[in-house]
């Protein structure tokens, strides 16, 4: 598929802030692809500079083939819903919605029949006459996006749709973008620093961090082989773990923490064997283990004390102290035929085991702060 | 909503000990606030008050008892071809001045809002000044800048004077305006694809529109009754104030009290009027919350 | 042409004209009024010259020092009785009237006066308390005096009341928003300590609305300093303030250099008056969120 957005070797600063840092990002035509980041890492900045409301000091802007990075955000073929919409008060809905149409030269019935159209794909025809003001939050961005989309950009762009809603609109709202985008097949850039948002809606994530890319990759990928223990925490929790390599044995790496041996698959380079790694396991990964139970010999089977218990509802979160720096958090998912009376109670030594394919290994400690926890 | 609050003044009421629930009639502090408050408002409003009352005085000195009603010092005001001229070149002067003052100050408000250059900080202090300064220096330095650049005095310079003095005030409330202003909603414009002109006149301006029209209502009225400028600047020309002044120097005539009348009720009337306009167009709509 | 360079192009075209007007109207002017003051007068009008003659003339004779220490001196006890009558005012507005429309209603009725013409409530005063006034008619007409009094009008005690009339406004302002922004809980935390009424009222809310008062000071003491036209109205012969001696060298004295000495000496005044009070409000700036 052919990319409808590139960006190359972009950088931004304002001031001594450097925003954006050498930033290259392709967008495939049709793709639901998410800039993921906390605040200030530079992810609204890319965005704006494909709307072409920031100027890079360096690289280009591609849409559709075509070098944009010089035009104006009215001469670009693609539309934004801001962080707060960013409604016209002084326009009622409709003339919000037709601000795009009208500005475009369409004809005052063109125009009307388009709105009335939008308006009732929204199902806000009777707020028509409203002024933003008098509307609700759900709303109001119902009109934002729709204000954006009757323009028939080639790519919607979407700067933290869901920060104004409340959790309940959020996640009801996650599904309905969601499904927006699978009808129109139309390309969506969407900035969020919310990890369950983007990873539930996007086809692709791009990961940044303090004005740079870290990963980019579909959501499972980046859930189960993160290329940093910062993607690894930022995306869902993680526990991360310093170990020191003990033996290589054939696409396996042994590694010590504490008394407990982990082995972890090999993927890419092998460190060498003495070296301190750090190794993350998600908490749902860790399985607890009946006494007796019997594990493949290829499992990790480790052993540890029940320190607390964390009660979630449908789930228990167990903290277990295996001997080494940092306790190890399991996720432990309630059923039917477990309540959590069932659990073992704090202070139990019990047995846990985990894949050496769910534990992933970084190389690289020295650049990571050493607070990660799960 | 009435009821709530009957309901919370029964709760306050039960309340022990809350030093705001006080009995009624025992807030000596609060009564004696409201006596010296009133006080304070009557001693603003007895000399306007008085001003109206002795226009309608038949007695030519004013002076109490009040002799009888009439309509006489409204007629010979409005007869007095002096006065009706000094009246016309005030509202030519001050319509000038509201012309300049938005020619200038608009832009400049936005200049400050939005654009970083250097020298701002100096440049500010001075557009800002002649609001800070007394009018006689603004006065003084521009008649002495015209008589160097021998300008002869005429109400073009007074024109020229007020539009100096005054600017800053649309400077202040259209820069006051600018600062609340979301930007996003201009990113939007142009984002929908309107042109920078496009977006300026149907997204900024708008919005804005209250603050222009109301600061213009302000520097109408602050010109038409402006002396301290006008006083250094005006060659044979009278303003209305001017006349006013000389007038009474000489001694008081019930018909200053007439023309007064007319001023201070147009004058509240523009005040009105500005402060409902300059207040938020959304908050008044008010049906949101 | 990229984004930057347009967004600069914009900026020359709309502010190369007001840029230019105000350097012309502002800057040059206070300049010229500068170079003036270094002139010496000649008869007829005055030569270019560097001399520092205006001012020493202004600290050397008494008759200008006089006029200035009295200046100062009525214009701290304007800016004191305005205190005095708009603190009651404002305080009772802020705390005692629950009302939020009611206390708006009020707020805006003591600040009308100031868009009533203000030669015309300089005017009214001397309408009042002339020997043929208001004041001695009335008192004549109940029959607590026999004679008019002359004591009333044309001296000292008639300035500082027309005047802190016509700025009693602009204490009221800057003493509303500050109380206004005072946190109605820590009064109450500060009753709940134990503190009594007086106590919290010393403690807590007076240093709150120490920003509003220094404003207030600052409005009420700048704009009586710069009056010229109600000392001559209501002043009589001895009460020449330093605007008035100004008014008079570029008048029948025909002293333009002094006058432009006295100008900067004012403007300098004014302008440190404000900076320093600019200073003691950002330095004791607390933050109530």
């Amino acid at each position: 598929m052919a990319n409808i957005v590139e960006i190359h070797n972009v950088s931004k600063t304002f001031g001594s802030v450097r925003a954006v840092e050498d930033v290259s990002l392709e967008i495939e035509e049709g793709e639901f692809m998410t800039i993921l980041g906390p605040s200030g890492c530079g992810k609204t900045t890319t965005l704006r500079m494909i709307g072409g409301f920031e100027y890079p000091d360096r690289g280009r802007v591609l849409l559709g083939g075509e070098d944009v990075t010089d035009l104006p955000p009215y001469k670009r073929p693609v539309n934004m819903m801001f962080q707060d919409f960013a409604l016209f008060p002084h326009m009622t809905v409709a003339q919000n919605i037709g601000y795009g149409l009208h500005i475009a030269g369409l004809s005052k019935s063109d125009t009307a029949k388009q709105v009335d159209e939008a308006l009732r794909t929204i199902e806000l025809s009777h707020k028509a006459a409203s002024r933003p003001a008098e509307l609700s939050i759900g709303q109001k961005q119902r009109v934002a996006l729709a204000r954006a989309l009757v323009r028939r950009p080639q790519v919607l762009l979407l700067d933290e749709p869901m920060s104004a809603l409340d959790a309940q609109l959020r996640g009801a709202m996650q599904v309905e973008l969601k499904h927006l985008h699978e009808q129109i097949g139309l390309t969506f850039i969407m900035v969020t620093h919310d990890q369950t948002e983007a990873l539930v809606m996007s086809d692709r994530v791009t990961v940044m961090d303090q004005g740079e890319i870290v990963q980019i990759g579909t959501p499972t990928e980046l859930y189960d082989h993160p290329a940093s223990p910062y993607v690894a925490n930022f995306l869902g929790t993680s526990n991360i773990l310093v170990a020191t390599v003990r033996e290589i044995i054939s696409g396996t790496i042994v590694t010590d923490y504490g008394p407990n041996m982990i082995r972890a698959a090999a993927t890419g380079k092998t460190p060498a064997v003495g070296a301190r790694v750090m190794l993350s396991i998600r908490p749902e990964k860790l399985r607890l283990l009946a006494q007796d139970a019997i594990v493949p010999e290829d499992v990790n089977r480790l052993e540890g004390v029940i320190s607390e218990q964390f009660f979630h509802g449908d789930s228990v979160r167990l903290s277990l102290d295996i001997g080494g720096d940092t306790p190890l958090v399991i996720h432990h998912q309630l059923s039917s035929s477990q309540g959590q009376g069932e659990l073992p109670p704090a202070g139990q030594t019990v047995n846990i085991a985990v894949d050496p394919s769910s534990v992933t290994l970084f190389e690289d400690i020295a650049d990571h702060e050493p607070e990660y926890r799960a | 909503m009435a009821i709530q609050q009957a309901q919370i003044a029964n709760v306050r009421r039960e309340t022990p000990n809350g030093w705001h629930f006080k009995w009624a009639g025992f807030d000596i502090t609060g009564r004696a606030l409201a006596v010296a408050a009133g006080c304070v408002l009557a001693f603003l409003y007895i000399p306007i008050v008085t001003l109206i009352v002795f226009s309608f005085n038949s007695n030519p000195i004013t002076r109490l008892p009040l002799t009888g009603w009439t309509f006489d010092w409204y007629e010979k005001a409005f007869t007095n071809s002096n006065l009706l001229a000094a009246l016309g070149n005030s509202l030519l002067i001050a319509a000038a001045a509201v012309v300049i003052c938005l020619a200038i100050g608009v832009p400049t408000a936005f200049a400050l809002d939005r654009y970083q250059f250097p020298g701002k900080v100096f440049f500010r202090r001075l557009v800002l000044l002649p609001i800070t300064l007394p009018g006689l220096i603004t006065g003084i330095s521009m008649l002495n800048f015209f008589s160097m650049m021998d300008v002869s005095l005429s109400l073009l310079t007074v024109m020229v004077g007020h539009g100096t003095a005054l600017t800053a005030i649309v400077v202040t409330n259209v820069y006051a305006r600018l600062q609340r202003f979301d930007r996003r909603i201009e990113e939007a414009s142009s984002d929908l694809g309107a042109r920078p002109w496009q977006t300026f006149i149907k997204v900024t301006l708008p919005n804005i529109r209250n603050a222009i029209i109301g600061s213009s209502l302000i520097s109408f009225t602050l010109s038409f009754d402006e002396i301290p400028v006008t006083f250094f600047l005006t060659g044979r020309d009278n303003t209305l104030p001017m006349y006013i002044w000389s007038t009474i120097r000489r001694g008081i005539t019930p018909e200053i009290n007439a023309i007064g009348s007319v001023i201070v009720g147009v004058s509240i009337i523009l005040l009105l009027v500005s402060v409902f306009i300059m207040s938020d167009p959304v908050k008044k709509a008010g049906t949101g919350r | 042409m990229n984004l930057a360079q347009q967004k600069r192009l914009s900026f020359a075209a709309l502010m190369t004209g007001p840029i230019l007007w105000w350097i012309l109207v502002l800057l040059v002017p206070y300049v010229i009024m500068l170079m003036i003051s270094f002139y010496s007068k000649q008869f007829p009008f005055h030569v270019p010259d560097f001399q520092f003659g205006n001012y020493l003339k202004i600290f050397d004779d008494p008759q200008y020092f006089q006029v200035l220490l009295r200046s100062l001196k009525i214009s701290v006890l304007v800016s004191l009785v305005t205190f005095a009558l708009a603190y009651p005012l404002t305080y009772y507005l802020v705390f005692k009237v629950r009302s939020h429309r009611v206390r708006m209603i009020i707020y805006v009725a003591t600040i009308i006066p100031l868009w009533v013409s203000y030669l015309l409530r300089a005017y009214t005063w001397k309408t009042i308390l002339g020997t043929e006034g208001i004041l001695n008619s009335f008192l004549m007409w109940i029959g607590i005096i026999d004679e008019p009094i002359s004591l009333f009008l044309y001296n000292q005690f008639a300035m500082v009341v027309t005047m802190a009339y016509i700025f009693t406004p602009y204490m009221v302002m800057p003493l509303f928003a500050s109380l206004e922004k005072i946190p109605r809980n820590l009064i109450e935390a500060s009753k709940d300590l134990g503190v009594g009424r007086m106590g919290t009222f010393l403690r807590v809310t007076l240093p709150l609305s120490v920003p509003g008062i220094l404003a207030g000071f600052t409005f009420t003491f700048c704009l009586s300093f710069g009056d010229f036209i109600s000392p001559q109205l209501v002043g009589g012969p001895y009460s020449n303030m330093i605007s008035n001696v100004v008014a008079t060298q570029f008048g029948i004295a025909m002293n333009w250099p002094l006058g432009s000495a006295l100008s900067m000496i004012m403007l300098f005044i004014v302008v440190a008056i404000i900076t320093m009070s600019d200073r003691f409000e950002r330095a004791g700036r607390l933050d109530l969120n």
